[in-house]
């Protein structure tokens, strides 16, 4: 009988259920030289790790700091409350320093958002199961007519409700748009997940993709990803608009989804109309 | 004045919010060691495993309310920490690591022809390595055989259970885990080749 040499893996780490097979595995190695061998070698190399490799506990300088930033703020405050308690109970700098560091911090909040200057994600944004990747390719095969609608629709309602008959798992919106004729919208499947996609267009023949995607499943699925950081400026209520091989291309989050928008109209056009998605 | 500052600083906590703070306390806080040591163990830097640990928690507090009450918060931590590992770290590296996994398999052929008894795989040969040397070496595997190793023989988990953090079916689990065990024995022997605890046959 022919034996797998990756089962010494298992027989080392005790994974073979089957008592016949376990059997035949233990006598195959018993007279197979090469097979010994490698039931050797697993065996080795796991004995080693486990009495060498020590085990390390996070530091509880590190801990506290992760604890700190997940805290409730009230929590927080009533450890820290001390330090500002002594701090401001002598007279000589309570009230000045107290009205110096309300300014400092009023004047921090009203400049924040000239100093976060957006960068150019689109950069960062990398390989097949990235969002901003996986709209850009998306929006060229509508061009090409290689993607074409698996419901033709002007009705929100029934493109909502296309989208969740369909599998997809997460709420979704789909906006009237002014400018904007509803056309219809795809459901796409990877790795068993749904995923909602529609089209808008204009008079004037121009296209608007729109693929939303719940943020949660960017942080804990593998199939489809942002890069942090684009994510933390979208999640900080910024729209990020470029101009991505000639289309103008658009990131916004919208309650808890984030919306991918790619379209050959102009970058004014559509950040006008998909900024603020409702 | 301090009521003020502390009224700016600290907002409101609902009933709720505190609930939800103390049900992430109970399920995801005990967690915090094993998720280190396997981000240690994975970046190979405390700098960097203390980030990842950081960011992972963060991302895990804000999704909380995702997380299906009931089901293994464990395997939910670590399916983060290893996305956030892959999207930080690809990112930084540009490619995973590439490994001519041929190349090593030819080099474990050599070593099992070059050895016509058993001797090189006395346990006793290598005992005289140090943990810094066996991490090294775990550390340098390519990251899909570095996972399965820390997680199998560090944080002792069951191939259905690495299985299911790093949703590959348990027969991949097996045999990366055979090969990852491969290529750190060719690399423990040729430290102990170099130390000179291997005496060559004649």
């Amino acid at each position: 009988m022919d034996i797998r040499k990756d089962l010494t893996a298992a027989l080392v780490d005790n994974e073979i259920i089957d008592e016949s097979l376990k059997k035949q595995l233990v006598s195959k190695i018993e007279t197979d030289v090469d097979l010994r061998y490698d039931y050797m070698v697993q065996n080795l190399v796991k004995t080693l790790i486990k009495e060498k490799v020590s085990y390390q506990s996070i530091p509880e300088k590190v801990k506290s700091k992760v604890l700190r930033k997940i805290q409730p703020k009230e929590i927080r405050v009533k450890s820290s409350s001390s330090f500002f308690a002594g701090f401001f109970s002598r007279p000589a700098i309570s009230f000045a320093t107290a009205i110096l560091i309300v300014l400092a911090a009023l004047l921090i909040l009203i400049n924040r958002s000239e100093v976060t200057q957006p960068k150019d994600f689109a950069l960062e944004q990398l390989g097949e199961d990235n969002m901003f990747v996986q709209a850009k390719n998306n929006f060229r095969s509508i061009l090409e007519g290689k993607l074409a609608p698996q419901l033709v629709s002007s009705d929100p309602s029934e493109v909502k409700n296309f989208f969740a008959s369909s599998g997809v798992n997460y709420s979704t919106v789909v906006p009237e748009m002014r400018k904007w004729d509803l056309l219809g919208a795809v459901v796409s499947e990877d790795r068993g997940e749904k995923f909602a996609h529609h089209v808008y267009a204009n008079s004037e023949g121009e296209i608007v993709y729109l693929f939303q995607v719940e943020e949660s499943y960017l942080q804990t699925h593998e199939i489809i990803k942002l890069t942090d950081d684009l994510l933390s400026y979208l999640d900080n209520g910024n729209c990020y608009t470029t101009l991505n091989d000639d289309y103008s291309t658009l990131m916004s989050k919208s309650g808890n989804n984030i919306y991918a928008v790619v379209s050959n109209a102009s970058l004014d056009d559509i950040s006008q109309s998909f900024c603020a998605l409702n | 004045m301090l009521n003020f500052l502390i009224a700016l600083l600290a907002e409101p906590q609902t009933p709720e919010q505190k609930q939800f703070y103390a049900d992430f306390e109970r399920e995801a806080v005990p967690h915090m060691d094993a998720l280190y040591n396997y981000a240690l163990k994975m970046t190979g830097d405390s700098d960097d495993a203390s980030d990842l640990i950081q960011e992972t928690y963060l991302k895990a507090f804000r999704f909380f309310d995702k997380f299906e009450k009931g089901t293994n918060c464990k395997a939910w931590l670590f399916r983060i920490m290893k996305n956030t590992y892959i999207n930080t770290y690809r990112k930084n590296t540009k490619e995973p690591d590439k490994v001519d996994y041929d190349d090593v398999e030819n080099f474990y052929e050599n070593i099992k022809a070059s050895n016509t008894d058993s001797a090189h795989l006395e346990k006793d040969i290598y005992d005289n390595l140090l943990d810094d040397e066996l991490s090294g070496a775990i550390t340098s595997l390519p990251e899909d055989f570095r996972t399965v190793v820390i997680l199998a023989d560090i944080e002792g988990f069951t191939y259905e259970e690495i299985a299911d953090f790093i949703d590959v079916p348990v027969g991949t689990v097996r045999s990366r885990l055979h090969r990852a065990r491969k290529m750190l024995f060719t690399k423990l022997y040729e430290y102990a080749g170099d130390k000179g605890y291997l005496v060559k046959e004649d």
